[in-house]
């Protein structure tokens, strides 16, 4: 079990001169440090990372420079130096060894101004309990501790929990595949994969040295050199099979490159989009703007219809009082005219006009009477019933209607209030617009397309090597068959020379073939002990109670279960972080290596109550537990009572200046 | 779980399932070899060389095929 007893920075990141951090280097020890965002907690995690092996990286997980790594106030006084030196303690069955690690980087002698990791040079020193050992005895050293394959357990970074939902995919990525591997790895899985590969290679040997003593033999010396042809060819596969496999990763890790550049730039895309749209509406709003003002001026002309209309109106009115008192008159003259000459008729004929009865005097006289009241009538009606005035009204009335229609005023006050809502809208555009333009501001429009053609490009060839693959696969397993057969064919020949060979060769195929029936019943065991762990750790420290546990895919990834053991298809970005975080709980309890773990930002999406819950699990994750954590993730005053009594140590990091923070022990 | 529990310890997981392959699928296999090889092998597993454990089971091997050929050899 390895603990941390100190930590000196030099010149790291934004640690300027030599900044120390001192441990207890016991177990059940909990550290925090506090800082706030860029304040360098992630570079204190780093600082480990890189004086371990050399790497620090950045949160895209991409190697940072040297030159990124030295302290520009640092640089710029001229000292271009980087250290980290690590005081450990190796907590072995026969005690305690103390061990420090030193990594330093500095430029090459004779270069000022270094630029590029070639312009490095790296010191290493290792001191294994007061012996100094050999620089190449670094790496080695620090294997036995904590090998860099099984870092990310115990190294940390909360903002890279999302790694481990890819592996609930079934179709898993090439970087599943890299955690899952490591993984393995940190249960102890590669103590068989390597037994099995080791034996592999040895199996070989024993064949090739039975076959090569074989083919002295007579009688099976046909057989024997068979089997060494067959042999030889298998061993082509394989290599070919191997070289394949490394194009395959090679393939996969362009493609998760490509992906996660894509997926860098999906928000270009979206600002291209935008850009597109925006670019679209300014120019459908102009026209409409456009169009809308020379209605404007054409109903402008017509204003004066609105100004005269109140005036015209009176006096249509009056017109058409006129024009239906002279349209009465014509029409009821028409009718007493015709009257007129009815009674006429009448007088002149003494008799009555409807039934032909003579008319006698008395009433004749009335007729006439009535006649001459008749004619007084039409006389008097003579000088209304004038139908040229009648037609010159109704021609004047008629210009009047069609010079005062109502309305143009109010269709030139919604024309206005259309205007003012098309400047509003072109003013949301112009924003869009601006705010698309400055994402996309140096950025090639091209970038976005050349790497969706990489990444078509990288799958088709993906494809190919797969089926290459399997093809070869194929041409292997007849080449065993036949093998078998040769091998039948040379029998139990026990002759002196022969046996011991036959033995080794027989013990060792049987070795190898029970390495390679156990992987698969270790990896099936070990993920039913991560299942069971992790499903453990997960009830303790979920708050939803309805769910029962968890259960475990092929890449080990994590899906939650409800009560009545059905999978939760949808979980929060929370629940993520706390399967996460029960994922690696269980890793480190099966862990075949025991050490630190440095945990940056471990709280980012959890609410108060799962915050709770992790800080009151976080004691029992490892021996000793740092964590890195921000004043949006822990409030010390309310959030810290679940490990009251078990923070053994607090550091603060102070941002300083820019770049320059300094580590503090908290009193 | 206790750390120091069968069930924690990767190395005593490992032998387990290889003892357990081996009494089903090769009982004439020596135990005692198969538990060397896997200790060999928890030793070395952060290796990339592989020389050292390679030979270290080689000579392992070969121990035992040369006791068990003297066996063979003397009962014919």
């Amino acid at each position: 079990m390895m603990l941390l007893k100190r930590v000196e920075l030099e010149n790291f990141g934004p640690y300027f001169g030599t900044q120390t951090i001192e441990l207890k280097g016991d177990s059940n020890e909990l550290v925090l440090v506090h800082g706030e965002n860029m304040a360098g907690k992630t570079s204190l995690l780093n600082a480990v990372r890189w004086c371990l092996y050399g790497e620090a990286k950045d949160r895209s997980g991409a190697s940072t420079p040297t030159q990124k790594l030295i302290n520009a106030d640092a640089w710029d006084a001229g000292d271009k130096r980087v250290g980290v030196s690590l005081d450990l303690l190796d907590r072995t069955s026969e005690g305690d060894v103390p061990i420090t690690l030193h990594r330093q980087r500095q430029p090459r002698q004779g270069i000022s101004s270094p630029t590029a990791e070639k312009d490095f040079s790296t010191h290493l020193a290792v001191d294994l309990n007061g012996h100094i050992l050999a620089e190449d005895q670094f790496d080695d050293t620090v294997n036995s501790l904590l090998p860099e394959s099984i870092s990310r357990f115990f190294l940390f970074d909360g903002e890279l929990l999302r790694e481990y939902e890819e592996l609930l995919q079934e179709d898993s990525t090439a970087h599943a595949r890299q955690v899952k591997r490591a993984i393995e790895m940190i249960l102890g899985v590669p103590a068989v994969q390597n037994g099995k590969t080791d034996l592999a290679a040895l199996q070989k040997d024993a064949a090739r040295a039975f076959n090569r003593e074989a083919k002295k033999h007579k009688g099976i010396e046909e057989a024997a050199r068979n089997a060494e042809t067959l042999q030889d060819e298998a061993e082509h596969l394989e290599a070919e099979q191997e070289k394949l496999h490394s194009q395959e990763e090679s393939v996969l890790r362009s493609l998760r490159a490509v992906k996660e550049e894509l997926s860098k730039h999906a928000h270009l895309a979206e600002s291209a989009r935008l850009l597109a749209t925006t670019e679209q509406t300014l120019e459908r709003l102009d026209g409409e703007r456009v169009q809308k003002l020379l209605d404007r001026r054409e109903l402008a002309k017509e204003v004066w219809r609105d100004v005269l209309a109140p005036r015209l109106r009176q006096e249509i009115f009056g017109l058409e009082r006129e024009h239906t008192q002279i349209a009465e008159a014509i029409n009821e003259t028409r009718d007493l005219e015709i009257k007129h000459l009815e009674r006429e008729k009448s007088i002149a004929d003494e008799r009555c006009g409807t039934c032909g009865q003579p008319i006698p005097d008395d009433l004749r006289l009335q007729e006439q009477n009535k006649l001459t009241q008749v004619i007084d009538r039409i006389d008097q009606l003579k000088s209304v019933a004038d139908e040229t005035r009648l037609n010159q009204l109704g021609t004047a009335i008629g210009r009047m209607r069609d010079i005062a229609p109502a309305g143009v005023d109010s269709a030139i006050k919604q024309l206005e209030k259309d205007l003012v809502k098309i400047a509003i809208d072109e003013h949301k555009a112009e924003r869009e617009k601006e705010n698309a333009e400055s994402d996309l501001r140096g950025v090639d429009p091209k970038l976005v397309p050349e790497f969706e053609q990489r990444r078509d490009h990288l799958n088709k060839h993906l494809g190919q090597i797969e089926k290459a693959v399997k093809e070869t696969e194929e041409a292997l397993g007849e080449k065993h068959v036949a093998l078998q057969a040769q091998k039948r064919a040379m029998g139990e020949k026990d002759e002196p020379g022969l046996m011991r060979l036959r033995i080794v060769r027989d013990m060792t195929e049987e070795l190898l073939d029970a390495y390679e029936r156990s992987v698969d019943d270790l990896t099936d065991d070990l993920r039913s002990n991560v299942e069971r762990q992790a499903s453990e750790i997960f009830r303790e420290l979920t708050t939803d109670k309805t769910y029962s546990g968890l259960r475990i895919n092929s890449n080990y990834g994590l899906t939650i279960l409800d009560m009545n053991n059905s999978e939760v298809p949808v979980r929060s970005a929370g629940a993520e972080q706390v399967v996460a975080l029960s994922l690696i709980g269980a890793l480190n309890r099966l862990a075949s290596r025991r050490g630190p773990v440095i945990m940056d930002t471990p709280f980012g999406r959890l609410d108060r109550q799962h915050r709770e819950n992790i800080l009151r699990f976080i004691p029992t994750l490892a021996d000793q537990v740092a964590l890195l954590v921000h004043s949006g993730e822990i409030d010390p005053e309310r959030d810290l009572e679940p490990v009251k009594g078990k923070v053994s140590a607090e550091l603060d990091i102070i941002h300083i200046a820019s770049g320059r923070s300094e580590l503090r022990s908290r009193k | 779980m206790d750390p120091n529990s069968d069930q924690a310890d990767p190395a005593a997981r490992t032998l387990k399932v290889l003892e357990a392959t081996r009494q089903a699928e090769h009982p004439g296999l020596p135990a005692a070899l198969l538990a060397e090889i896997a200790t060999i092998e928890e030793q070395n597993q952060f290796d990339d060389d592989r020389s050292k454990a390679r030979r270290a089971i080689r000579d392992l091997i070969d121990q035992y095929a040369r006791s068990a050929a003297l066996t063979e050899g003397g009962s014919k």
